[in-house]
């Protein structure tokens, strides 16, 4: 059996090195090892820290340099940087419904120069941070185009992915504060070098930088059409009961928008806000009638107009009632995520001005909302 | 705080250092009065910064870790007699001039009651309530105690402490020394667990109080060694350990067989790489810690295992339980029904769980029949034995790891029936290092075949993990002897390991 070695007696420190330390005559001192150990391990590192620092592929400190590419591949690591350092007085955010964007359309159509930050799966409050952010940061910001989902509609104002008991996701909050102790998380990160890396090919081979109209696009990644659509969910049983908007609902939604729409366009009158609510298809709407929530997804959408509307900087579109879009199944790939000529339409609207809704309108145009989607043949979608 | 954290790394550690030395440095200046103060200023920056170490995941349960040291440290004062004297114990304290025996014991009992009053709550409350809840079909509410970190070891060692002053073992500590000794942040949430008499001498040894370049030196290496062990090898290993685990009814014979043998090697690298880095973190101290591991997979018998699996656990449940039991004193019978307690307890002492009380139990049954056919079990060739022994060791981890027996056996099942031998192509993929992808995609055609057949990540895993296991010595079992190889080889390993501390996390929105 092996024996471990005892250890006592066995240093001579004064001399700051084993006592057999030239036997063999490989060995160096301790004092040499320490120093030689030293030397690799702080200059590996620093030599590291300096190139994330100057590539700086998450733009935490600086805006792209010039002449150099940059791939624009992760969002959560990326839009902070993006919207505190990048040039422009426009910005889309969004969920994943506004990640098939081009920026490039938007500044043709509202003559700006836009950034796209969205957040796939992302709440009010992680969007609302990051328009914050850009904000602060930015005081030629003058449009914001923002999608407010109504998947996260009715929820806490402060949820956010990062509290998510579900999620193994880890927020790299690193990237978001400005506790500059933590840096070393990004400064000192494999995956990171490596993306930085990847810049540097991409310089050193000519490819361009990763463009707004493709950054988080998933266009080409999916298949879209009925069938598809069809795949993604099981049609539930018809429910027998009715679930209504309830106070608490409604309080809630009110401090959601609150909190993370309506103080922040208060704060910031020069700003322009281009709030609209997502076309979903008509699955959706007939997987929230199966369950009997069609019309507490309707009061809750009336209830989001109401307190949109009448305020001076935020143009509110509602695009539900574009029975063009929300029955025409190949534009999506699932029961609500479209593809990107549907976010090409909308941006098209927005800027005509059609969909517009207002303080005046808005309860015409739930009346047609409901209307269509309550008295919609969705057996015939299985047909 | 971790170890394997930038956080300990790079602000913690150096400047628990600094301020350690500091304070030495200038004892070493001043007179012998001061020199004394100063000491104990060294050891208040080893206590307060053990404090933030706890503190750092949960700060309530610093109380427990401070209550818990005033507790005990107040229990073996009244046994010292001490509080009876008011004066230091002089060493002879237990001769019955201040307590009498009878006295004494009862102190001592309850004090191991409270000692295990405290594990019970925090660590079996719900395992308990749960059993009586399904066996008397009663309903009692559960707690959902979050299990203090370290709970088990700091609670055992200081079991030890009030066991060794009943028998008259420990001296004069002072508070601060006591304090220092328990919450050493090195060793104070996973071990190894320390005796009083291996640490408290070393602070007063005034050779310690200065900086060892030999110490630094071989703190620096082993430091770095268990870092890689941790960080690069064991956690590769526990993602597709938790992949496999995740649905196991899925998985084929052959990936459920390999997933075992990564627990296993996953559990080695973790808890070994951990113990080590503990004791190079201490050598950075001047202080040494005993070797927890030694090279346990080279074991040629459930007996020889438990000589080098977690040595120090094995060493208290040998002093404080299977030697009071009689030990092997009182007849054969009486002797392997000691085992069988003592790994019953290690069962227990390993969670709140079935599992892991049928795992101490198998291996008390295993130790015992061990013992039974010492004779002809020795005349078994090396090679199977020590086969035999892995085999066992390795199945067993299976129980261990499993949520519950049902499921464990469920995995036993699926492996020994080799009803499906195919395996999943994602557990090759669990494998792959994006770093070494990305130097094997500078060395052209050779690089890109690599990476193209990407399974030999897992295989180059496995065959790396038995050479270590295997081939290497115990990075304790011999002098270290500084060498430039040595030095670079560790220096780009901690490197290695300091730059996986943080990867990009990967947002999974499911209801894309």
């Amino acid at each position: 059996m092996n024996r471990i070695h005892d250890k006592s007696g066995q240093y001579d420190n004064e001399a700051g090195r084993p006592k057999d330390v030239r036997e063999g005559g490989r060995g160096i001192s301790s004092v040499a090892f320490n120093t030689l150990f030293m030397l690799i391990v702080c200059g590996g590192l620093a030599v590291m820290a300096v190139v994330m620092a100057v590539v700086d592929p998450l733009f935490h400190y600086h805006a792209p340099l010039s002449g150099m590419s940059y791939t624009l591949n992760d969002e959560r690591y990326q839009n902070n940087g993006i919207v505190k350092h990048f040039t422009y007085d426009a910005m889309i955010t969004g969920t994943s419904m506004t990640e098939n964007f081009k920026s490039s359309e938007a500044d043709a159509l509202f003559n700006v120069n836009s950034i796209k930050t969205c957040f796939m799966g992302g709440s009010y409050k992680e969007i609302s941070d990051n328009i914050e952010t850009a904000l602060s940061a930015n005081p030629d910001l003058k449009l914001i185009i923002r999608a407010t989902d109504q998947f996260d509609l009715i929820s806490d104002p402060d949820k956010h992915v990062s509290t998510d008991s579900d999620s193994t996701f880890k927020y790299p909050w690193y990237i978001v504060d400005d506790n500059p102790l933590n840096d070393v998380e990004y400064l000192l990160n494999k995956s990171l070098l490596s993306d930085a890396l990847t810049d540097i090919r991409m310089t050193l081979s000519g490819t361009p930088s990763t463009t707004f109209d493709e950054y988080a696009n998933w266009m080409s990644a999916y298949t879209f059409g009925k069938e598809e659509v069809l795949k993604t969910y099981i049609r539930p049983q018809q429910s027998d009961l009715t679930y209504p908007l309830t106070d608490e609902d409604r309080e809630l939604i009110r401090a959601n928008l609150k909190q993370n729409v309506i103080d922040q366009a208060n704060a910031h009158p020069d700003v322009t806000f281009y709030i609209w609510i997502p076309p979903y298809s008509v699955c959706f709407y007939d997987v929230e009638n199966r369950k009997g929530t069609l019309k507490r997804c309707f009061d809750a959408m009336e209830y989001e107009c109401e307190l949109l509307t009448g305020i001076d900087n935020i143009k509110l579109f509602g695009y539900a009632d574009r029975e063009d879009i929300v029955t025409d199944l190949s534009l999506y790939k699932d029961m609500a995520h479209y593809g990107e000529d549907v976010n090409s339409e909308v941006l098209r609207a927005m800027a005509a001005g059609e969909g517009l809704i207002t303080s005046d309108n808005y309860r015409s145009y739930m009346d047609r909302v409901r209307s269509f989607y309550m008295n919609y043949d969705y057996d015939g979608i299985y047909e | 705080m971790l170890f394997n954290s930038y956080y300990f790394l790079i602000y913690f550690l150096p400047i628990v250092l600094l301020c350690y030395y500091g304070a030495h440095a200038a004892g070493n200046k001043a007179s012998e009065d001061k020199a004394y103060m100063w000491h104990k200023a060294a050891l208040w920056v080893l206590i307060v910064a053990s404090f933030i170490f706890y503190a750092y995941d949960n700060v309530y349960y610093l109380t427990l870790l401070a209550g818990s040291i005033l507790i005990n440290w107040f229990i073996a004062l009244i046994m010292n007699g001490r509080i009876k004297s008011g004066k230091p114990a002089d060493g002879t304290n237990l001769s019955g001039d201040h307590v009498c025996d009878t006295l004494q014991k009862l102190i001592l009992a309850a004090g191991i009651i409270i000692d295990i009053g405290v594990i019970f709550y925090f660590k079996y409350y719900d395992f308990f309530i749960e059993n009586m809840n399904a066996l008397f079909k009663a309903d009692f509410n559960l707690r959902h105690i979050v299990l203090p970190l370290g709970i088990s070891f700091f609670t055992f060692q200081q079991i030890s402490y009030l066991v060794d002053t009943y028998r008259g073992e420990t001296t004069d500590y002072s508070f601060t020394e006591y304090a220092a000794f328990v919450s050493f942040f090195p060793q104070l949430v996973a071990g190894p667990i320390v005796l009083h008499s291996e640490l408290i001498p070393q602070y007063r040894d005034r050779s310690r109080w200065k900086i060892s370049a030999d110490r630094i030196a071989e703190g620096l290496y082993v430091l770095a060694m268990g870092m890689f062990k941790k960080v690069i090898i064991a956690d590769k290993f526990g993602q597709a350990v938790t992949w496999a685990w995740i649905d196991t009814a899925s998985r084929s014979s052959v990936d459920m067989l390999l997933a075992s043998l990564f627990y296993t090697f996953q559990l080695y690298f973790d808890f070994s790489g951990y113990c080590d880095m503990a004791i190079g973190i201490a050598k950075l101290f001047s202080l040494d810690l005993p070797v927890n591991f030694n090279s346990p997979y080279k074991a040629v018998s459930i007996n020889d295992f438990w000589k080098r699996w977690h040595m120090t656990l094995t060493r208290f449940l040998t002093n404080y339980i299977y030697i009071p039991l009689g030990g092997n004193r009182k007849g054969r019978v009486r002797t392997y029904i000691n085992i069988l307690i003592v790994f019953l307890v290690s069962g227990i002492w390993h969670g709140a769980n079935w599992t892991f009380i049928l795992w101490g139990v198998l291996h008390g049954i295993l130790q015992v029949l061990n013992r039974m056919c010492k004779k002809i079990w020795d005349k078994v060739p090396k090679a199977i034995a020590w086969f035999v022994t892995f085999f066992i060791v390795n199945m067993l981890w299976i129980i261990f790891y499993a949520p519950s027996v049902s499921e464990g056996l469920s995995v036993w099942v699926k492996i020994c029936s080799f009803s499906d031998m195919h395996i999943s192509s994602d557990i090759f993929l669990l494998f792959i290092m994006k770093e070494v992808n990305m130097i094997l995609a500078m060395l052209g055609p050779v690089g890109a075949l690599a990476t193209t057949y990407y399974q030999w990540y897992m295989i180059m895993y496995l065959i790396l993990s038995f050479v270590i296991c295997l081939c290497c010595k115990n990075l304790h079992e011999e002098r270290f002897r500084p060498t430039v190889g040595k030095a670079v080889l560790s220096a780009l390993l901690l490197i290695w390991a300091v730059v996986s501390f943080s990867g990009v996390s990967t947002f999974l929105y499911f209801n894309f």
